[in-house]
């Protein structure tokens, strides 16, 4: 029984591999998609926090949010950033566009 | 009489902030050596591809009034937009697709990025299942 465990166990760890690839990157070359939409995508409930402010996303992180492009345009150069993701989130009262 | 058509591309919506699942894509802009990436939205009542004054700003534009002023119609009214000449890519299904295209940017903000009829539109055949939340996508010949 217990060499049954260790043998699950060491199945796990076997498989330890397999779980990298459920990674931010790995997630969005499956997806299509690049890590920053990504991370728009799987955080837009809780980027909901920022109504009408720009996020600045890099990688699967938001570096930078303000309603000042000027603010996010200083973290860009500070970083060195050459293709920002830039998103201005929208205001609830702008959602229902027709 | 039946038609038939072939998608060689398919994706999901995507969720946004506030906007829930919509025919969103990865864009990647360029004007000369700056570039900007962001999302646009698939929309085929807009015979326009907009995006935000601040997009323009990242790629360099310090003045919309250097573009060609034109006025567009929208449910809320009448809006100016000054036409630029960007390279423009979409990053779907993993596959990069490029484009040259004119862009309106409209000062102030918006609540998207519009990309409209004259540009996935004219290179590719859409098909968009609302109740599956998918986008189809088939490159024009």
């Amino acid at each position: 029984m217990r060499a049954k465990t260790r043998n699950s166990r060491s199945k796990a760890v076997a498989a330890a591999p397999r779980s990298k690839n459920s990674g931010p990157k790995s997630r969005a070359k499956r997806e299509g998609i690049s890590v920053e939409f990504l991370y728009l995508t799987d955080n837009a409930k809780a980027l909901e926090a920022y109504p009408g402010e720009m996020l600045l996303i890099q990688g699967y992180h938001l570096l930078a949010h303000s309603s000042d492009y000027q603010e996010i345009e200083r973290i860009i150069q500070q970083k060195k950033i050459d293709c920002p993701f830039i998103y201005r989130v929208p205001r609830p009262e702008e959602i229902n566009f027709v | 009489m039946a038609f038939q058509v072939t998608y060689d591309f398919r994706m999901p919506y995507q969720v946004l902030p506030f906007l829930g699942g919509q025919p969103a894509v990865d864009v990647q802009r360029g004007l000369g050596s700056r570039k900007t990436q962001t999302v646009g939205i698939l929309d085929s009542g807009s015979v326009l591809t907009v995006f935000d004054e601040d997009v323009a700003r990242r790629l360099g534009i310090e003045n919309l009034a250097d573009g060609r002023p034109i006025r567009g119609i929208s449910l809320g009214g009448p809006v100016e937009l000054y036409l630029f000449d960007v390279e423009l890519s979409v990053l779907a299904n993993g596959q990069i697709m490029r484009f040259p295209a004119q862009v309106g940017f409209r000062p102030g903000y918006q609540s998207r990025n519009i990309l409209g009829r004259n540009l996935i539109f004219a290179y590719f055949q859409v098909g968009i299942r609302e109740r599956e939340q998918q986008v189809y996508l088939q490159p024009e010949e």
